[in-house]
């Protein structure tokens, strides 16, 4: 647009023919011309100014969101390097929050009922317990305290044994936050929630 | 002339002598002998060898005996004088009741015997005399010239003895006493010693000087001043006086002889019959209450014969009136002095040489010449024949009395393995003095073996056994506290932790043992109330072998009152046996019929008596055998037949360990142990009850407390793949006690583990008061980065005890590295130990972790 408002200020052949005619009908509209001209310009340019500032408010919004969000993955990487260290006791944990008896595998294919009355979540929660920026600060210099991530949820969704496959399936859901403060742009703090499911298959 | 008055002594004697031998005797002489009355019906069997004879007489055997006229003879080693025999059935002397007739000659009774001296010899004394003597007996003097011995000896004829009393009074002839010293006698043989005693002319032994010029005689001196010479002494016989001797049946005495080895064995008898050679100082009879407690057989016949004999009383002459006599010229002891050198004067009647007077001893007769006599009663006997004897073999009926018995060790510990061999002594008190001596030899009807082979000596000890009960569908609480024996898995397809074991109860047991080398080491006769051998005390050696090796449950060895077995056991032994001819101690049969072995409650520690040999069937105490009170000095303990000996069993075996490994993923319970055991291998679980003899086959334990200290390695992860598989893949559980393997265990990484161990020892298995035997356990896991090591209190087994290993120690090519494992250490209370050990290899390579979904939201709004 701005190139194509040069080559209109510069007039081209085109328009030229019908310019002494024009003339007597220019005395007038001169001002307006310029009025005009000056208030698109005006208009232009406040367009634009307001365009950049818009723009570089959705780019700090961008900017914390990403921060937030990387945060959270945080905390879900942490739980899965956890769970690739301790996938028993995340099984234990998690067939302790169904209802089976942690100490018992279950085995693919067999029939092992759950007991509910004998569910306790405590083994998850311990097992993630410690998946967060409190139990592990964040040592990147300069950054604020404001700064958490943590893994707020674990759930085991199933755990089991195929021992014909000599595998240890677990299926989890781990539910995490970041959270992230940022001055600039008035974005303060943001908070941003992780639910992730993975499949750990341990196998020989 | 001296000479000649002596031979012609000699000449009437030996005249006299050669008379009297062809001269009719007394019709018989006395001769009786003892003999038992009714002796078959004592049980006492006649032996007939030839013309002598003797009886068997059975150990315990009383009868009567009495003293009886025996003028046949019997047993004298010579003939038998039929002409006597046949004397007195002319006679029509009537047989002693109830006496045998040896050979088929009887006996009479003793008082005809003395009935018939008596009698025969009335009214004709004085011409049996002469008949039998030879010697005249009207008024005479008989010269004593050889001396008053060889003079007063023509009054007995070889085979007759005589005796010389003084009885005091003189002869008409020689009414005078004298001067010589004459000592009183008393029954005294008329042996070369009473030479001394009469007066004669030997004693004249003296000289003395009866003139001035030296004339000398021989005196007998009588004191320092006065001396006799004796002469013409001799036998005067004045009016004489004879008589028979008085025979009474009391005077014949029974006695034992002795002078054989069966004379030392003590016979009692009422009265007491004494031991003897002449039988003089026998026991008075008739009658004699004769037991025969001891036995007198000792291999050697006729030194076994018992040979019971009677002293009679010599039958002859008694002849008063017969006197010593001779005379005495009696010197008094004086002095004589004379004029030796007469006085010399010179011319002028001067004394040149004054006289010398001697004075010198002489000796000077009283006038007279005293004839003096002595009194003297003569006994002419006819001795006794030796009859011969009644002779008795006593043999053996009666079983040992009392045995002491000990082993040595005195008490000898269970060997650890196989059988115990250990030397013993029994000494047995016995009444056969010769119990000691071997022989088989053949006497009539009977039988006599003696050995030692027929001791049979038994030893019989006390030895648990076990009885076994199943237990099944035990949990691991069931294991922890209910205390058992070896477990294992019930089901090894089932994923389920139920188990069976056992539990056991002893059961003791009466076993015989093998007893070798039995030999009769030493005998030492044992004196009775007499003195005289009434038994022995013998040594018998040999070796006992307990076949059973050491108990597996049992131990009283120990210096911790935990180490023990609870309750404590006992483990008794004793003997039983027979004497050396096979008669056997009090309950022999009844200990001896209980066979190999016996499971009876009397086997039990607390059952029975703790210090006397008791029968095994029903606890009573075998008690002492016959005739103990005949040996005062028995020289072992005798209230009952035998002592007890004990032995001891150590504890020298470690707890047992197992352990169950629980895999959280594959909900498998792997058994981990060994049956290596006892238990296990006669138990079977339980199913097997009850074995009381371990001594048969293969001994389970036989050597392997070194293959038990093996077996709890369980290092095999060769086929570490197969293993993999079985263990995760595989339908069943892993049981090293099923399968008796030494395998490894394996797994992946990052697989939790439960482990349960639990212990038990040999000791005290069972019961929980007592830790079940076991005083600490102490484990510990091995992991890579590191050891884990805790200790399990003994009340706090099989408690679950969690382990994951999270690295894998088995690289590409198989090899493994780091070593993982479990270690278990436990200890008994008798400082035993064993280690368990469990190598774990494990595995897991890739772990994949797989995004399925991802959600995001902003959560600050």
């Amino acid at each position: 647009m701005i190139e194509t408002s040069f080559n209109w200020l510069q007039g081209g052949p085109s328009l030229l023919p019908n310019r002494k005619k024009i003339v007597g009908l220019r005395k007038g509209m001169a001002i307006p011309l310029v009025l005009v001209f000056c208030v698109c310009v005006m208009v232009f340019a406040s367009s634009l100014a307001l365009f950049r500032k818009e723009s570089k408010q959705q780019n700090l919004g961008n900017v914390h969101f990403l921060q937030a969000n990387f945060m959270a993955q945080s905390a879900v990487q942490m739980m899965l390097l956890k769970l690739s260290a301790f996938p028993q006791e995340a099984c234990d944990a998690g067939v302790l929050s169904l209802g089976y008896c942690p100490f018992r595998g279950i085995i693919a294919g067999s029939e092992v009922s759950p007991n509910p009355a004998s569910s306790n979540s405590d083994g998850l929660a311990q097992f993630f317990a410690d998946c967060n920026s409190t139990a592990f600060p964040i040592k990147v210099p300069g950054l604020s305290a404001d700064w958490k991530f943590a893994v707020t949820d674990f759930k085991v969704i199933s755990a089991y044994t195929n021992p014909a496959e000599r595998q240890l399936i677990i299926s989890a859901q781990i539910t995490s936050e970041g959270e992230t403060r940022l001055a600039k742009g008035g974005m303060d703090v943001r908070k941003e929630e992780m639910i992730k499911t993975v499949k750990l298959t341990r196998e020989n | 002339m001296f000479y000649m008055k002596r031979l012609w002594i000699l000449l009437l004697i030996s005249t006299l002598c050669s008379v009297s031998i062809y001269a009719c005797s007394l019709p018989a002489e006395p001769c009786a002998a003892v003999v038992p009355i009714n002796s078959s019906g004592a049980g006492m069997e006649m032996i007939t060898e030839g013309n002598t004879f003797f009886y068997l007489v059975p150990q315990g055997t009383t009868a009567s005996f009495r003293t009886v006229w025996d003028p046949a003879s019997h047993n004298t080693g010579g003939g038998l004088l039929k002409g006597k025999y046949d004397w007195c059935i002319k006679a029509g002397i009537a047989f002693e009741p109830g006496a045998d007739m040896p050979n088929g000659y009887g006996y009479f009774p003793a008082s005809a015997m003395a009935d018939f001296f008596e009698i025969q010899g009335k009214g004709n004394v004085v011409e049996a005399f002469t008949r039998t003597t030879g010697v005249p007996t009207e008024d005479a003097f008989i010269s004593g010239d050889l001396g008053p011995y060889l003079t007063l000896s023509a009054f007995a004829k070889p085979g007759q003895e005589s005796e010389v009393s003084t009885i005091g009074g003189t002869a008409t002839e020689y009414p005078d006493e004298g001067l010589f010293p004459l000592a009183g006698l008393s029954n005294e043989p008329v042996e070369p010693a009473i030479d001394s005693v009469f007066p004669n002319q030997l004693k004249s032994n003296s000289t003395v000087p009866i003139t001035f010029e030296g004339s000398t005689i021989n005196v007998y001196k009588v004191s320092d001043n006065k001396a006799i010479q004796i002469m013409n002494e001799g036998l005067l016989i004045e009016d004489i006086q004879i008589d028979l001797t008085d025979i009474e049946v009391s005077d014949y005495k029974a006695f034992v002889r002795s002078g054989n080895e069966a004379a030392n064995v003590e016979i009692e008898s009422s009265p007491q019959i004494p031991l003897s050679i002449t039988g003089e100082d026998g026991a008075p009879g008739p009658d004699y209450t004769i037991t025969f407690n001891i036995p007198t057989f000792n291999g050697d016949k006729e030194a076994s014969k018992v040979k019971f004999k009677v002293w009679a009383p010599g039958a002859g002459f008694e002849i008063t009136h017969v006197y010593w006599a001779w005379e005495e010229k009696v010197f008094n002891k004086d002095s004589e002095t004379r004029v030796t050198t007469p006085a010399v004067y010179d011319a002028s009647g001067s004394l040149v040489t004054p006289e010398v007077k001697t004075t010198k001893e002489v000796w000077k007769q009283e006038p007279g010449i005293k004839k003096c006599s002595e009194q003297l009663k003569l006994k002419v006997i006819k001795p006794a024949r030796e009859a011969g004897s009644t002779d008795f073999i006593v043999y053996d009926t009666k079983g040992p009395i009392a045995a002491r018995f000990t082993t040595n060790p005195a008490e000898q510990s269970f060997a650890e393995t196989g059988q115990t061999t250990m030397p013993f002594v029994l000494e047995v008190l016995d009444t056969n003095p010769y119990f000691k001596e071997a022989f088989n030899t053949t006497i009539g009807s009977f039988n006599f073996n003696q050995s030692v082979d027929n001791l049979k000596l038994n030893i019989y000890y006390t030895y648990p056994c076990y009885q076994f009960s199943s237990e099944g569908g035990l949990s691991m609480d069931a294991l922890k506290t209910g205390g058992y024996g070896l477990a294992d898995l019930e089901d090894l397809s089932n994923k389920t932790a139920s188990f069976k074991s056992y539990k056991y109860e002893p059961k003791w047991v009466w076993k015989r043992a093998k007893v070798t080398g039995l030999s009769i080491s030493a005998s030492t006769k044992k004196p009775g109330s007499t003195g005289r051998h009434a038994g022995s005390l013998n040594t018998i050696n040999g070796t006992v072998t307990i076949q059973q090796p050491r108990p597996w449950h049992q131990c009283n060895d120990s210096t911790s009152a935990d180490g023990k077995s609870s309750p404590e056991p006992k483990f008794k032994l004793f003997a039983i046996s027979n004497d050396s001819q096979g008669l056997p101690c009090m309950q022999y049969a009844s200990v001896f019929g209980i066979g190999e072995s016996l499971v009876s409650d009397t086997a039990k520690p607390d059952a029975g008596s703790d210090s006397e040999a008791f029968s095994p069937s029903d606890g009573s105490v075998i008690p002492v055998g016959e005739l103990l009170d005949k040996i005062p000095s028995p020289g072992i303990p005798t209230s009952n037949w035998s002592n007890l000996a004990f032995m001891k069993a150590k504890d020298e075996i470690a707890p047992e360990i197992q352990v169950v490994v629980f895999d959280t993923r594959t909900n498998k319970y792997h058994m981990f142990g060994t049956k290596e055991n006892v238990d296990a291998n006669f138990s079977n679980f339980g199913s097997n009850g009850f074995d009381d003899d371990y001594s048969s086959g293969d001994l389970p334990y036989l050597g392997k407390k070194d293959a038990i200290d093996g077996e709890h390695k369980f290092t095999d992860i060769t086929d570490l793949n197969g293993l993999f598989d079985t263990y995760l893949s595989g339908a069943n559980a892993i049981s090293t006690v099923a399968d008796d393997t030494n395998v490894g265990y394996v797994c992946q990484k990052n697989n939790r583990l439960v482990f349960y161990i639990r212990a038990f020892d040999n000791i005290n298995t069972c019961d929980a008061s007592k830790k079940f035997g076991v005083s600490s356990i102490d484990y510990t896991i091995q992991d890579k980065d590191g050891a884990v090591s805790d200790s399990i209190s003994t009340s706090d087994m099989m408690k679950a005890i969690e382990h994951v290993f999270r690295f894998e120690n088995i690289d590409a090519g198989g090899a493994v590295s780091p070593e993982y494992s479990l270690t278990v250490n436990a200890s008994d209370f008798n400082g035993n130990s064993r280690e368990f050990k469990l190598a774990i290899a494990v595995m897991g390579r890739k772990l994949d972790i797989r995004t399925l979904e991802e959600r995001r939201k902003r959560i600050d709004d």
